[in-house]
């Protein structure tokens, strides 16, 4: 194993760690305001997935304009999601919580393998012919783009709750909705707002995705489980916590995969991750809720 | 079912009695009910539908195993499958590669399963961190598991392991027919169901059941958080590798997705939630319903297109939840209101109050001796002072008034002294023993009790359990229902014994915060704010029962803003402003304190206050829950 | 309450036909019973294989079926769970009675079908599961009419050498580690180190690895040229696009479902398919001249070329019914012993298949003697996917080493 394998698996890894912190930041939002954990979060971006693939397939779009363009349509089923399964679920047991979005991310599942079939499906680009190489690493240009992208949405997530009368209200209900209601935040609004626009941000997330990886009707689970590590490893609430984990887990992934050469290689990051929150039970940064 | 009651409250110490109890409970008719299944499955159902009940049944028992976990102790754990799959490894490991009998490799596999619980228990309960992290936490050693096993070649790898179909019999746990398999796993659950019901009826029942409902309360009353909840994770994880153990010999290969993929704990959260998780019969009933369901609809639903069964399935499934909430058991048990079984009722004689209240230490000190000595104590949250240098002295036989303005540190110094967290610096001693740094528990075993500012209650407990529960950790069973009794008389809640905790006043709520502190057995009792939003009447008669409690030599701190109150009652104040103390003494003269009336009204009062005699000055804090 | 009797009563009616056994077809139709994952992570394969089931009932029916009497394969899903084939085998032998099972059901799936096939004592027909431990295991009532492991590492291995007569060959192995792609290479590595060829890296990944530029760097930094390369779809997918972002260009021999996906040219960049000469160990290709009824009925159905997983499922059905034809032609009863004494005689002539077998014929293990491989590679721009390899069955040459 060289030095410039490590190398290339750390960068690779930092890039999708990138598009990771996406999606786990609109989990992050979710549990932050509503304190409810969503199982089905993967399932959801797996709709945006499945979306961008129709719409570039339809349209010749690349796929991160495709994934803009699902924005709406994601928002419109983040909308429904909510009002039909999210709200009646606020403030419930997290058991129920866990199990009614389990059942959620069962019925997506079962319905994009009605309707997809198992077949995987992707958008073949051009782009990722020509990648970008500094030395001997090299960058896939989706990659990449995805990276930017996913950055740059999550930037003005940041900036819009910091520096918006919506970002504080925001900001507020997820500090103590009971509060936040008397101090005449509409809080159900709120929440409403916030499932609609992290569903929404989701297709973003699926765009960068779409620009160098496939979609079946089980890559769902994965980016559940995975997100769910990201958020619980930042620290529940936090959001910074939850950019830093996902850029750790994407390199700790790819650092796995390059220096154990086994199938056990896997258990080797679930095994890290729980290590890194017993040293860090409050998150990497420390300063996720103590619930 | 009527009389489980009065026999539920005494097996600990009546064999016969207890197995009455056991046999009437909820986990016999759990029990019951999977014999029924194996009578029609043997008479009725033709070999298919016996496998299926064996499938089931080990469904069943994986259910039950879980809830004793994720239902009584309230922690769910997504690591299960683990827990299946080492029962699975192991024997199957043992017998094809040593020949061993099965059954070996399952106690092997329970104690191994045992051990892994404990160890990913240990962090996330001894910090007393978030469900969240340790359910995270059991998803990572299910992962790590999943994919740890695909790599080693001796336990088969990604390949999986076979195991011997030569020999058969009880021994091999393999059988040529399929009524054998049905039994055996219908024995499992038997003695599951009834080893669990046993360990409910007993102080377990009641420490698993406070440390779900609400943990503060559960670590106030003594109960040792990390203990119960670890013991029953291993106990929960011993369990369910036995069914591990079964399902290798009975379909006769395993491989790592298939005993130890996520589908394994999807599928047991769904049949105990949809069942009913925190009752013996729940996750039953939803496996029974679920499971077999289930296969009807992937039989039936074949013709269709791939996943159209599972859509359905789902869609289902998230219909229970949202309007069946508490599963199916909860709709059966609405429907039968009273004539559920009930939890507990307390077989206490009544007219019992005239005996004294238990002591958890007859104090060491002489009256009127310091028995609690905070010296330069300090907390701080992050970058926030909470509490500065508070140096106070606690006399034996005292009733001791903590007062300040709100953010004062009064709650906070309260927390310090019960054990919800360790002070940043300063040390506390009770009777000459160091008590800085302690559990809860811990405190409350040494003499300390404590009340909360907002009540905590546990939700699935009667008055009566809440009390007596509080009384259990360190006595028997006996002992604590005679405690329970007394401190109900006491606080004037008899009446109310069987009453939910959650359908009290508030008034009665104050009350049984007291009793619970009460029946903990204090010589050092906390109350924090017990009178807020009472009414006049009420106040008199919590002022009247804390005057009691001193008259029988337990120390009271209380912490109140009912300002005529803490006149009438205490024998010194303390004031806190800003976390120090800025005036101590007795009532009048820290009422006249300057520095206490700026605390309180800021400095322009002063003069006005100044003016007034002593007297007024009891009125200008005196209307009740005046937070100034 | 109300609710809760009304469910109740439905689930008692919904069980009632459950009860007893439905007697079994008396009329004319011969039904059989097939297994296979149609839901779940492997329902790919399962979809694919129905498919080719229902085009060789249709053709088997069409030419004149079981002596006269139609044919009728019923599929069976078990969503690739050992413990639901468990319940499924048991439905199928206790309670249809099955005299035979057809087997279409990935590794896992068959282990356990084929565990409970010999306590049961009813023939399960394997045309799936490539694995050759289960061949090992003295199985009585195990057939399969599949390649294996050990037939498909022996053609990976005679092509690599056929490369090497044309230059420097520096293999590297490249594998998903999954009992499929780990069983095979496993046999290739032993088979290579036997013929004194050197292995310049070995690399494996998971399945569910998003990223696969660690391990293809591996590979690449070994100095290989020449990948030996088992995985499925996805994951082939993923390390095409990586090798082509390393700019790393060996000549890819295959194994298995993945390489050989059809639609591979749809998912990544044609120029490149071709510039790595993707070729497959494969045990069918669509242009083999023996194939080609199978391969137009199936296309004018479903769109586009079969894959081998459909192939697979359709040789299984020809094998069954030269089974269920002897025992009937002996006049015998379709019962689990005949049809494996049946099986036993069986013998199919190559000619006669749409795998690239020379016969099916078992021997005492129930292993097919006649299964071979084929190797099919990408060519014209990754247009078509050419039979190139073993000599007797190329359709062309296969590309020279560059």
């Amino acid at each position: 194993m060289s030095l410039e394998l490590l190398l290339q698996a750390a960068v690779s890894g930092f890039l999708m760690g990138g598009i990771y912190a996406l999606i786990a930041l609109a989990l992050a939002l979710v549990f932050g305001v509503m304190g409810v954990l969503n199982f089905a979060h993967g399932d959801l971006l797996m709709i945006g997935m499945y979306g961008v693939v129709l719409v570039s397939a339809a349209t010749g779009l690349s796929p991160f304009l495709a994934g803009i363009v699902m924005v709406p349509a994601m928002m419109a089923i983040g909308w429904v999601v909510f009002v039909l399964l999210i709200r009646p679920i606020v403030g419930s047991a997290p058991l129920v919580q866990a199990q009614l979005t389990i059942g959620l991310s069962f019925v997506i599942q079962s319905a994009a393998l009605l309707w997809f079939g198992a077949d995987l499906f992707n958008v073949p680009s051009e782009l990722a012919a020509s990648p970008i190489r500094l030395g001997a690493i090299v960058i896939s240009l989706p990659l990449l783009i995805g990276f930017v992208v996913a950055l740059v949405a999550s930037g003005l997530l940041a900036w819009f709750l910091s520096a918006t009368v919506w970002g504080y209200r925001v900001r507020a209900t997820a500090e103590d909705p009971v509060m936040a209601q008397l101090c005449g935040v509409p809080v159900q609004r709120v929440q409403r707002w916030v499932f609609v626009c992290a569903t929404g941000s989701l297709a973003i997330a699926a765009g960068c995705l779409m620009g160098f990886y496939h979609v079946t009707p089980v890559v769902g689970l994965q980016f559940s489980v995975l997100s769910l590590l990201i958020v619980v490893l930042g620290g529940l609430g936090d959001l910074r916590g939850a950019m830093v984990a996902a850029l750790v887990l994407g390199v700790a992934e790819a650092l796995t995969s390059a220096i154990f050469n086994s199938a056990s290689a896997p258990a080797a990051l679930y095994v890290l991750f729980g290590a890194a929150l017993l040293l860090k039970p409050h998150g990497l940064l420390g300063r996720g809720a103590a619930v | 079912m009527k009389s489980t009651s009065e026999i539920a409250a005494r097996p600990e110490h009546a064999p016969a009695g207890a197995i009455a109890a056991v046999l009437r409970s909820e986990g016999a008719v759990a029990a019951l009910l999977v014999w029924v299944v194996v009578a029609i499955a043997l008479t009725m159902l033709n070999g298919y539908w016996v496998s299926v009940a064996v499938m089931m049944l080990v469904w069943c028992y994986l259910c039950t195993a879980w809830n004793l976990i994720g239902g009584y102790v309230g922690q769910i754990s997504f690591g299960h499958g683990a827990f299946f799959g080492v029962g699975a490894y192991c024997s199957a490991y043992l017998s094809t590669t040593y020949g061993a009998s099965p059954w070996l490799g399952m106690i092997l596999g329970m104690g191994l399963s045992a051990v892994l619980a404990l160890a990913v228990g240990y962090i996330p309960f001894r910090r007393g961190l978030s469900h969240l992290v340790f359910a995270l936490l059991t998803l990572a050693l299910a992962y790590a598991a999943l994919y740890g096993v695909s790599g080693v070649r001796a336990l088969g790898g990604t390949n999986g392991m076979f195991m011997s179909l030569d020999e058969t019999g009880l021994a091999a746990l393999r059988f040529r027919d399929l009524w054998p398999y049905l039994i055996v796993m219908a024995a499992f659950n038997t003695v599951l169901l009834l080893v669990l019901q046993v360990l409910l009826n007993s102080r377990y029942g009641f420490i698993w059941r406070a440390t779900r409902d609400n943990e503060a309360a559960a670590a106030a009353s003594g109960i040792n958080l990390f203990r119960s909840k670890q013991l029953a994770f291993a106990i929960s994880a011993a369990a369910t590798a036995v069914a591990g153990g079964f399902y290798a010999q009975f379909v006769g290969f395993i491989d790592p997705h298939s005993v130890l993929g996520v589908h394994v704990i999807i599928q047991i959260l769904l049949f105990s939630v949809v069942g009913g998780t925190g009752t013996l019969l729940g996750p039953v009933v939803g496996t029974f319903v679920l499971f077999p369901l289930g296969e009807i609809m992937r039989v039936q639903l074949m013709s269709l297109e791939a996943g159209s069964h599972q859509l359905v399935y789902g869609v289902a499934l998230v219909a229970v939840i949202l309007l069946l909430p508490g599963g199916l058991i909860g709709v059966l048990r609405r429907a039968m209101g009273g004539r559920w079984f009930p939890a507990f009722s307390l077989a206490v004689p009544h007219g019992a109050s005239a005996e004294p209240l238990p002591r958890r230490r007859a104090a060491e000190v002489e009256e009127g001796a310091p028995i609690l000595i905070a010296e330069a104590v300090g907390r701080d949250f992050g970058g926030v002072v909470a509490l500065r240098s508070v140096d106070l002295e606690v006399r034996r036989g005292e009733i001791l008034g903590l007062i300040g303005p709100n953010g004062a540190g009064k709650t906070t110094f309260f927390n310090l002294l019960g054990g919800s967290f360790p002070p940043s610096r300063g040390r506390i001693s009770l009777a000459g023993q160091r008590v800085d740094g302690l559990a809860p528990h811990e405190c409350t075993q040494l003499g300390i009790a404590r009340t909360f500012q907002i009540t905590q209650t546990f939700a699935s407990f009667t008055v009566a359990e809440a009390v007596f529960t509080a009384a259990l950790p360190g006595r028997t069973f006996a002992e604590a229902r005679s405690i329970a009794g007394r401190v109900l008389a006491r606080v004037g809640l008899e009446a109310r014994r069987d009453v939910a905790c959650a359908e009290l006043t508030l008034s009665e709520q104050r009350r049984l915060e007291i009793a619970r502190a009460l029946a903990t057995g204090p010589s050092l009792l906390l109350l924090d704010e017990v009178m807020a939003g009472l009414t006049p009447t009420e106040v008199t008669g919590v002022i009247a029962l804390v005057r009691s409690l001193r008259a029988e030599g337990i120390t009271v701190v209380i912490i109140e803003h009912v300002m005529h109150a803490v006149m009438e009652l205490c024998d010194r104040i303390v004031v806190l402003d800003a976390g120090a103390v800025i005036a101590q003494g007795l009532p009048h003269e820290v009422s006249r304190d300057p520095r206490v009336i700026e605390a309180y009204l800021g400095k322009r009062a002063q003069q006005f206050a100044a003016a007034a005699t002593s007297g007024d000055a009891d009125r200008h804090g005196g209307s009740p829950n005046d937070d100034v | 309450m109300n609710r809760f009797v009304q469910a109740a009563i439905g689930l008692v009616v919904a069980m009632a036909p459950l009860m007893s056994s439905p007697a079994r077809a008396e009329g004319e139709e011969v039904a059989i019973p097939a297994i296979t994952a149609m839901s779940g992570s492997t329902a790919v394969l399962g979809q694919d294989a129905q498919k080719g089931i229902e085009i060789a009932v249709e053709h088997i029916n069409a030419d004149g079926g079981i002596n006269g009497r139609p044919l009728k394969i019923q599929v069976y899903d078990t969503q690739g769970e050992p413990g639901v084939v468990r319940q499924v085998m048991e439905r199928l032998t206790r309670m249809e009675r099955a005299p035979i099972i057809l087997g279409c059901e990935v590794s896992a799936g068959t282990s356990a079908a084929a565990q409970f096939a010999e306590q049961a004592g009813v023939p399960y027909l394997n045309s799936s599961a490539v694995s050759a431990e289960l061949l090992e295991r003295g199985y009585k009532w195990y057939f399969s009419d599949q390649i294996t492991a050990d037939s498909e590492a022996a053609t990976v291995v005679d092509f690599v050498e056929h490369l090497m007569t044309q230059g420097e060959v520096v293999p590297a192995l490249l594998y998903e580690d999954s009992p499929r792609g780990a069983g095979t290479i496993e046999r290739v590595e032993a088979l290579l180190k036997d013929r004194g060829i050197e292995i310049a890296a070995s690399a494996s990944y998971s399945r569910s690895d998003r990223n696969l530029l660690p391990p293809v760097k591996r590979v690449q930094t070994s100095g290989a040229n020449v990948v030996i390369w088992a995985g499925y779809t996805e994951d082939v997918v993923a390390g095409l696009q990586a090798m082509q972002q390393l700019d790393f260009k060996p000549y890819i021999v295959g194994i298995g479902g993945g390489p050989g996906d059809v639609r591979i040219p749809q998912l990544v960049d044609k120029g490149f398919i071709e510039a790595v000469n993707l070729s497959t160990a494969d045990y069918f290709n669509p242009d083999m001249e023996r194939a080609q009824r199978f391969v137009k009925s199936y296309e004018e159905r479903h769109g586009i070329v079969p894959s081998s997983y459909a192939s697979m499922c359709y040789r299984g059905a020809y094998t069954l019914k030269a089974a269920l034809e002897k025992t009937l032609e002996a006049g015998k009863e379709l019962t689990p012993e005949n049809l494996r004494g049946a099986l036993i005689e069986v013998d199919i002539p190559g000619e006669q298949l749409i795998s690239p077998f020379s016969r099916i014929k078992f021997d005492e293990h129930g292993r097919n003697i006649g299964a071979q491989n084929l190797i099919a590679q990408w060519k014209d721009g990754a247009t078509k996917k050419v039979t190139v390899w073993p000599p007797e069955v190329a359709v062309e040459e296969p590309n020279p080493l560059n």
